[in-house]
């Protein structure tokens, strides 16, 4: 996955046209789908985010033989909420080091 | 997930009679696109990291924070990874 992309020379997204102007409907149109995909994007980012974290929480918390009463319950339902915790921490953490890296060290 | 709905897709078409505003909304997707891409790989490399810097155990259990050495294992797991990937990007592009 060699990164590119976000800070590349041809990355900037292209200024918006200046001729072709759009009537209002075909505007409110392009507008719409911005937003739709926006949405779509954002709930496959949460989504994975749940996929991530539930793995991740249910691995540090939980033990095999996973029956209900081989650990307290109560126990793993706060585990899993400071673990949650902690994952969102982290997601920021990574999340800073790597724009750091990026800006520092443009692909190529 | 680079496609799109069925949804957006009719909106899409559309617009179908309008050469320019069709270029508009592949720019629009495109960016959207690589703006997801992005926050896919921090998603990857948190679920990395995690599982590789931070620890649960009896005594932090109840503690929603991280450690400052939590702290620093995520930002050098990071930075660790991205070398091994130029790494071997490099490797690969000197053994062609």
């Amino acid at each position: 996955m060699a990164f590119g992309g976000l800070f590349g020379t041809s990355a900037s997204s292209s200024p918006v046209p200046q001729q072709p102007k759009f009537d209002s409907e075909t505007v409110a149109t392009i507008l719409e789908i911005q937003t739709k995909v926006q949405e779509e994007f954002a709930i496959g980012t949460a989504k994975t985010l749940v996929d991530h974290a539930t793995e991740q929480c249910f691995t540090k918390c939980l033990k095999a033989p996973y029956s209900v009463n081989s650990s307290g319950l109560a126990q793993d339902n706060n585990c899993v909420e400071s673990c949650l915790a902690k994952y969102l921490r982290s997601w920021n953490e990574i999340s800073k080091a790597y724009v750091g890296r990026l800006q520092q060290q443009p692909p190529n | 997930m680079s496609t799109v709905s069925q949804e957006i897709q009719a909106k899409i078409n559309s617009l179908s009679t309008n050469p320019e505003a069709i270029a508009q909304v592949n720019n629009i997707i495109q960016v959207e696109d690589q703006k997801f891409q992005i926050q896919q790989e921090i998603h990857n490399f948190t679920k990395l990291c995690f599982n590789n810097c931070v620890n649960i155990n009896s005594s932090n259990i109840l503690n929603p924070d991280l450690s400052v050495n939590e702290n620093q294992c995520l930002t050098d797991c990071v930075g660790r990874y991205l070398d091994v990937n130029l790494q071997i990007v490099k490797t690969l592009q000197n053994s062609k």
